[in-house]
């Protein structure tokens, strides 16, 4: 199945400037979308996912500084395209959803005002065109009633149907990519597998790809058709859904894996990875994740290894290269 | 050498207040103005060069001595009656600084037993001092202050009285807000639960913990209260001759202003002075006493 | 809405009365008034019959209910000085007044939102510092001594307004600019630390993340966020406002209420004094109250409170 490139990011680095100088909080970040997947970004808080997809919408804070070879969306350099035509894209060929469905959407203004204001800033519409676009946006969505949603203002919805009034204003516009930044993360267990479900569909009819952010796997497996797995600002594994959950390679996916309640889980306790992510001032030398990996030796003290290719399609940043699931297993 | 400096620097460390004082440029510049407004306050005799009610005809509205035409004698100028501007400036710091403290010091107490009270006891009490606290909230201070001063006999002593009764409205509101925060607390719970007397809860366990709000809160009072005194006082209500402040001064400048703009401009600048450094004060006293800020230096 | 306003309209009932307690007080306790209606040479028999007959010996409570009865019909006696009922003298100087305190609003308004928030967009550029410095300077002084400035500055050296009096637009500038500026120096920093936090919030990213150009986002998404504790902080203001009115009134000779009231002082109209506070009173309710509608126009999450 060969399928077209939507999304090429090359070494992607980002730093943050702090009173002590800067620090890096993500390290040569490479990776693709192609049309019409779900590549899910799984790792814990903290390791650069966030910033990443922050970087791709050229929405990250003033202390940060994004530098790569390349950020290329459908054909266009997003580092060097001017200030107006990315305005253009965003929103339209690129949109993005958040984590905190009860902070991202204004509270002083109406869930019309916010749609419409989207509609008509990249289609050359009138407002009552865009009203009935809106409502039917809203009505794919599956909000009830949305002719009187738009009038309604964010405070009055409850935080599922604010995620889904946030997807429709990502999606109304048809856009190749949207990226999903943890959306479903603060909902409840089960309103979040109803947005999920609702997200496979909608990337469906509307033929959108979507970067999915996660830290859990759970989600993943549900979603994905590509996973990346970040630690500490760098891409530690890269697979297709199955081959990763049949056999994870990094000890890091192996040991997010283990920390995942399953159904069929026979001993008491849940495992866990011991030690936290190190933080951005004290990278540890070598591979970042040696001194929280159970594998960890003399050499991988010493030198960060490699994202090597080790089958097609499967990329892994560990000297154990493929043995690293199974010695563990 | 070396041995002995490093003794010296344990033997002697500024206290914290002083060091944290240094480190902060308004903090500095308000300490210094208010320094200085006190001691002429305190030693006006001593430090003005003339009498202040000394009439001098031959010495009329003298320009600053760094004006051309001015008189090294009378370094900020004279006035229409010959006075000596700077001596009149010193003594009109007296005026205003003991009516700014005094004022505030009543409106606290008022202010800060009413606040006690309310919230403390809340219930009936609580609401009818808050309504009290609006109603007085809806006539302007100044309007208040006018009226009253207008019924009494001018003087320092019915000034303070005046601005000081006005005042106790911010106390309180902001005593009561302390306070209904405080009995939410662990201690004073329990307090209340072994069945300690109200005023030992009151003075033990309240009193000191508003205690650093009530300083910030007092400081910027005495700039408003300095405010309020030399208002009445311009418009004539307020400190009357042979006493001197600050808005009488202005007062009588005015009809000088297109020819001896210093007349009035001296008192003005002289005003605006001391009330940008009680307030860079209070502002740094409120950055210091925010205990979030212990640990930092 | 329409229960919160009811609520709010009915707590204004109680603080009215308080305010008629608090001038019938002030006027009945802090002086004689037949001491400025009688020749210095009055007899003390003459005074008694005066205050008998104005009713001054009854009892204070009775004397104060009168009053209330009588404030509620309007009727707060004639001004001695001019004999004509003072309510209708003062309800005749109001409407220069509120058209002096409307200008100054607009003024400080109009001046500070845009200095606010452009003071937040160059946080910490010496722009930024300068109007930082300049709204702490304007908080420092006192409003007769503004006042004073702008006419030496303005009237006086310049020549560009008049320097007192009423009549034309051209003499409503000064007034209106000296009242204004201690306004916009309370309001400046406001908007600037409120629009600070509100960049960060994450509406703005969304707002950033539909391709809405940085003003549009700071101009429609940020500044309707920034501008609710703004009309608290105004509403909290307008006493304030007054109170410089009637000094700033004198300054330039603006024949308002605030001019009004203070010859009344000087002449010891009690009358029109009282008359004065009560409307005065009254207009800082109506305003708080009007504040309180705006700020449930503009945030709807109050309404579903």
């Amino acid at each position: 199945m060969k399928q077209e490139t939507l999304l090429q990011v090359e070494k992607l680095n980002a730093y943050f400037k702090t009173e002590d100088g800067r620090v890096q909080a993500v390290k040569d970040v490479s990776f693709q979308v192609k049309k019409g997947e779900l590549l899910a970004i799984v790792g814990e808080s903290g390791c650069g996912k966030s910033l990443t997809s922050l970087s791709i919408m050229g929405l990250t804070a003033k202390n940060c500084q994004v530098e790569a070879e390349g950020i290329e969306f459908q054909g266009e350099d997003l580092l060097k395209v001017s200030p107006r035509r990315f305005r253009q894209l965003r929103g339209k060929e690129l949109a993005m959803i958040f984590q905190e469905p009860l902070t991202s959407l204004n509270p002083l203004f109406t869930i019309g005002y916010q749609l419409m204001e989207t509609i008509r800033l990249h289609n050359p519409v009138t407002k009552k065109q865009a009203r009935e676009m809106a409502v039917e946006v809203l009505k794919k969505v599956e909000i009830p009633r949305p002719e009187r949603i738009i009038m309604e203002y964010p405070n009055a919805l409850s935080g599922g149907m604010r995620q889904r009034v946030m997807i429709a204003m990502a999606l109304v516009n048809k856009p190749s990519l949207l990226i999903a930044d943890e959306p479903t993360t603060a909902l409840d267990v089960t309103i979040q597998a109803q947005i999920l479900f609702l997200m496979k569909h909608l990337m469906k009819e509307y033929h959108t790809s979507i970067m999915f952010i996660t830290h859990d796997l759970g989600v993943v497996a549900e979603v994905a058709d590509r996973v990346m797995v970040m630690y500490a600002g760098q891409v530690v594994e890269e697979a297709n859904v199955y081959d990763l959950f049949n056999k994870p390679y990094h000890p890091y996916t192996k040991g997010l894996m283990d920390s995942t309640i399953k159904v069929d889980q026979k001993e008491g306790l849940l495992a866990t990875i011991s030690g936290t992510v190190p933080s951005l001032a004290e990278m540890p030398e070598g591979c970042r994740f040696h001194p929280r990996c159970p594998l960890a030796g003399e050499e991988c003290k010493k030198a960060c290894p490699e994202l090597r290719e080790v089958e097609p399609g499967r990329k892994v940043r560990c000297i154990h290269g493929n043995t690293g699931g199974k010695e563990n297993g | 050498m070396k041995k002995t400096g490093q003794e010296k620097k344990t033997a002697y460390r500024a206290p914290r207040w002083l060091r944290m004082l240094w480190r902060s440029k308004t903090g500095l510049l308000g300490f210094v103005i208010v320094a200085v407004a006190v001691a002429c306050a305190l030693f006006a005799p001593q430090l003005a060069p003339y009498d202040p009610n000394a009439i001098n005809p031959l010495n009329m509205l003298k320009p600053p001595a760094f004006m051309e035409g001015g008189d090294p004698a009378f370094l900020l100028g004279t006035d229409n009656l010959g006075h000596d501007i700077l001596s009149r400036l010193i003594y009109g710091a007296r005026v205003s600084m003991v009516i700014g403290i005094m004022s505030v010091v009543l409106a606290g107490v008022i202010g800060t037993a009413f606040g006690l009270l309310a919230g403390y006891y809340g219930g009936v009490l609580d609401a009818v001092v808050m309504r009290i606290t609006d109603a007085f909230h809806s006539i302007p201070r100044m309007l208040l202050a006018m009226v009253a001063v207008s019924l009494m006999k001018a003087g320092i002593g019915t000034l303070v009285l005046v601005i000081g009764v006005t005042g106790w409205i911010t106390y309180a509101r902001l005593i009561r807000s302390e306070v209904l925060v405080l009995k939410e607390r662990e201690f004073v719970k329990a307090a209340i639960t072994i069945g300690t007397p109200d005023y030992i809860i009151i003075f033990r366990h309240i009193l000191p913990n508003v205690f650093s709000s009530f300083i910030v809160v007092s400081t910027l009072a005495v700039a408003t209260s300095i405010i309020a005194e030399t208002s009445l006082s311009f418009l004539g209500l307020g400190i009357q001759p042979p006493d001197i402040s600050w808005g009488g001064m202005l007062s009588a400048g005015r009809n000088y202003l297109a020819t001896n703009w210093w007349v009035a401009t001296m008192p003005g600048v002289t005003l605006t002075l001391t009330v940008l450094g009680i307030m860079f004060l209070g502002n740094w006293l409120r950055d210091f006493m925010d205990p979030h800020n212990q640990g930092l230096e | 809405m329409g229960k919160y306003l009811v609520k709010r309209i009915l707590q204004m009932i109680p603080v009215m009365i308080i305010i008629t307690m608090i001038i019938f007080i002030l006027l009945n306790v802090a002086g004689d008034p037949t001491v400025n209606l009688l020749p210095l040479d009055a007899t003390e028999a003459e005074r008694e019959a005066l205050r008998t007959a104005m009713g001054l010996n009854r009892p204070l409570p009775v004397q104060y209910l009168d009053f209330l009865k009588k404030a509620f019909t309007g009727d707060f006696g004639n001004s001695y000085r001019f004999n004509q009922p003072a309510l209708q003298l003062a309800m005749a100087r109001m409407p220069m007044s509120i058209q002096l305190a409307g200008a100054a609003l607009l003024f400080a308004v109009v001046m500070a939102i845009p200095l606010g928030i452009l003071s937040a967009q160059f946080a910490n550029s010496p722009f930024d510092l300068i109007i930082s410095g300049v709204s702490v300077l304007g908080r420092a002084m006192p409003s007769f001594w503004v006042g004073i400035m702008l006419i030496l500055l303005l009237a006086v050296n310049f020549r560009l307004f008049p320097v007192s009096g009423s009549g034309t637009p051209a003499h409503l500038v000064l007034p209106a600019l000296t009242l204004s500026i201690q306004n916009a120096a309370q309001i400046i920093p406001l908007i600037r630390s409120n629009m600070l936090s509100i960049m960060h919030e994450d509406y703005i990213r969304t707002a950033r993340s539909k391709g809405l150009r940085e003003w549009g986002v700071i101009c429609i998404h940020a500044f309707k966020n920034a501008l609710v504790p703004v009309v608290t902080i105004i509403a909290l203001e307008v006493p304030g406002l007054i109170g410089g009115a009637l000094i700033t009134e004198t300054v330039f000779a603006w024949p308002g209420l605030g001019q009004f009231l203070i010859q009344a002082i000087g002449n010891r109209d009690m009358s029109v004094v009282q008359v004065c506070i009560f409307l005065i009173a009254v207009i800082t309710l109506v305003a708080n109250l009007i504040a309180d509608i705006v700020y449930c126009l503009i945030d709807p999450r109050i309404r579903y409170e």
